[in-house]
């Protein structure tokens, strides 16, 4: 799968790595896109959880694609900025993906161009700020 | 002669987050054409105790009693996807006769959930009795609890490296004779509940999940395979002693209500099947893995997953070194099967909806966190 | 030592029963009528608290356990009832956050009087392990009245009955005639 995607995306990866059953994968978040539906049709197709880290200076959106049949996660990073940062919406190809991309708005502030129903979903409508991003 | 109907106006319906029959704090937002569900939109968060950010100002093992709090039905499940995660990080195994004792916790959970899901979900029919004796088994496996964790419902024991004490003398008859017990009230539940006309019509065909999309949305547990998908992270991805136990996958292909009340009595008797096999064959050993004092894995990241009695319960944790955690994650089956319920809950009626929503099982305390 | 006030009557508002009863004190023998009246009452209400099913997180998992078979509330007089305009107690079972607290607000203004709040379990007490959690309110206290606390992590189900137990105790020890003593 790591050799396909290489071939198919030569610019697009910026980092890759195999980890036991993961093939980790950091690329940026204007060849998202691209690179899911590429791997939903390679059976990448079961959306496990979609979650975000702070990691100093930038966000990391974990995207986690499961290939049901020969196991193998494929865990894509996309590093995106702290603030006012805009990442595509993955709802259209993966429904499961509406919720917790609603979740990394309202915990993070991160923005999914595209999606839905971008409103927060665990916090109350009228709270300010993102608390798990890091002081 | 057609007669043009009087024309309606779509009613939004409040439905909890006080509720008998939500589970948890969970409100619906229930928009009707009549009796006729047109839109659900669920509210979510009412239990939100920002577990995942005071996980961050925590240390390795101060988190593990958090987990219990999550899936609250089911502690041990929590507890293992967050220890596997860190023994991942930590690069640690698990000496072999913790695995047997993590798996019959797993498994007595497993069986104390799923008899609150029948329970509950035969109460919220209207069917009471079943409510009463299912929580009379519940009893003998929280006193199974009891003797050996000494909690009856957020055990926390299961630890990073293995279990917190080893089974007391007396446990592995007491466990066996609830074995023994168990599969004759499941036929008790069945002659009650299973065969009923009622409960039948009330479950059969009624909120069918087509398996593409539970796939789409991320479904997992007892609520994908009543659609037929024997898709179980106990085989998939199996862990600590699974590898060598004998059990089935529960599967039925009807989709429906039923069908997922069915799979998760299949699971109880298979559960029972799995007890046995690991009391009988505990080997010996330690119980827990030598671990340091102070816990501070290499950087890095690291994804637990348990087969929870709800779905896949994972754990996602980020290290930097430190003995406290940059990021603990948690993947919640609820939460993706409650995105999933606004499409459920199209076109039934509103008497179908606590059907539906029992059906798909869900725990606030893991959708929340 | 004196006499609890009810529970609930933390407003001023015409009382006839409290004036009743102020009366009975000044006539002579008034006071055993008095005595009597109470206790019946206070037996009463005490023996029938019919509580409201508000399960929160998983002390709410110990309550139902407690509710049904082999613990059994239903022995003590209570009942589940599944709307507060029905019930006269309210377990507070579980962690409130600040989205919930409103709503548990305006479920406790629902409920008639004489009602009794038991928070049961350290997040209801005093906001348990969620401490120091940007979203937990540190106890329902901070909302409403509190007559009982039932620590516990969850409280075992003999700890939640020994609580109701003290409950009844405390009503026991109320009377119609308020705080002035006969």
């Amino acid at each position: 799968m790591l050799a396909d995607l290489q071939a198919h995306f030569p610019d697009a990866i910026e980092a890759a790595a195999e980890v036991g059953r993961e093939l980790r994968l950091r690329v940026s978040a204007a060849s998202l896109l691209d690179i899911a539906l590429f791997s939903k049709e390679k059976g990448f197709s079961y959306p496990a959880d979609i979650t975000a880290v702070d990691a100093g200076p930038a966000l990391h959106v974990i995207y986690r694609l499961v290939n049901l049949d020969t196991g193998q996660h494929l865990v894509i990073t996309v590093p995106a900025p702290r603030t006012g940062g805009r990442v595509p919406t993955l709802s259209r190809l993966f429904p499961g993906a509406e919720w917790p991309e609603r979740e990394v708005y309202d915990l993070f502030g991160l923005r999914f161009d595209g999606h839905p129903d971008l409103r927060r979903i665990l916090l109350t409508d009228d709270w300010q700020g993102h608390p798990l991003l890091k002081t | 002669m057609t007669q043009t109907l009087t024309p309606t106006e779509h009613v939004i319906l409040n439905m909890g987050p006080q509720h008998p029959s939500t589970h948890g704090v969970l409100r619906l937002e229930l928009e009707l054409e009549g009796e006729v569900i047109v839109g659900c939109r669920p509210i979510i968060g009412y239990l939100h105790r920002g577990i995942e950010k005071m996980a961050e100002a925590r240390t390795y093992p101060q988190i593990l009693p958090y987990t219990d709090r999550l899936d609250y039905l089911s502690a041990a499940s929590n507890n293992f996807a967050y220890a596997q995660a860190v023994e991942k990080l930590l690069g640690i195994e698990v000496p072999p006769r913790a695995q047997h004792l993590r798996v019959i916790l797993l498994e007595l959970n497993r069986i104390a959930s799923h008899l609150i899901f029948v329970s509950t979900f035969a109460n919220d029919l209207a069917a009471t009795t079943v409510f009463l004796y299912g929580i009379r088994e519940r009893e003998m496996i929280m006193d199974l609890f009891e003797m050996w964790a000494g909690a009856r419902l957020t055990q926390s024991w299961i630890r990073i490296g293995g279990v917190g004490q080893d089974i007391p003398e007396g446990f592995e008859d007491q466990a066996l004779q609830f074995c023994r017990l168990l599969p004759q009230r499941l036929d008790e539940y069945d002659r009650l509940l299973t065969g009923n006309r009622i409960f039948r019509a009330r479950t059969e065909g009624v909120g069918i999940l087509p398996p593409e999309l539970g796939l789409d949305y991320g479904a997992s547990g007892p609520t994908l395979r009543g659609s037929g998908v024997p898709f179980d992270i106990r085989r998939a991805e199996p862990y600590d002693a699974y590898p060598s136990l004998d059990f089935q996958i529960a599967t039925h292909p009807t989709c429906d209500c039923m069908g997922r009340y069915l799979v998760r009595v299949e699971e109880m008797r298979q559960s029972v099947r799995i007890l046995q096999q690991c009391l009988r064959q505990l080997p010996e050993g330690e119980v827990i893995a030598k671990l340091p004092r102070s816990l501070r894995p290499p950087a890095g990241e690291a994804y637990g997953r348990v087969e929870s009695p709800r779905g896949e319960f994972g754990c996602y944790v980020v290290s930097d070194g430190s003995p406290q955690p940059a990021r603990v994650h948690f993947r919640a089956p609820s939460f993706f099967h409650l995105g999933l319920l606004p499409r459920l809950l199209q076109g039934w009626k509103i008497g179908d909806v606590v059907a539906i929503l029992g059906s798909i099982d869900i725990v606030l305390g893991e959708v929340d966190r | 030592m004196g006499v609890a006030r009810p529970p609930g009557e933390d407003r001023e508002r015409p009382n006839l029963a409290r004036r009743a009863a102020d009366l009975a004190c000044r006539v002579p023998g008034g006071s055993v009528l008095l005595t009597t009246v109470d206790y019946v009452l206070n037996w009463a209400k005490s023996s029938s608290l019919w509580y409201l099913t508000y399960g929160l997180a998983c002390c709410a998992i110990e309550m139902m356990c407690t509710a049904a078979s082999h613990y059994d509330l239903d022995r003590f007089g209570l009942i589940y009832r599944g709307t507060p305009r029905q019930s006269d107690l309210m377990f507070v079972s579980g962690t409130v956050t600040k989205k919930m607290a409103p709503v548990l607000r305006q479920l406790y203004d629902q409920m008639p009087d004489p009602k009794y709040v038991i928070a049961m379990g350290g997040c209801a007490c005093a906001g348990g392990p969620f401490h120091d959690s940007y979203f937990v309110v540190q106890g329902v206290d901070e909302i409403v009245p509190v007559d009982i606390y039932i620590a516990g992590c969850p409280p075992r189900p003999e700890a939640l009955i020994d609580g109701i137990f003290r409950l009844q105790q405390k009503i026991h020890r109320t009377s119609l005639r308020g705080a002035k003593p006969c």
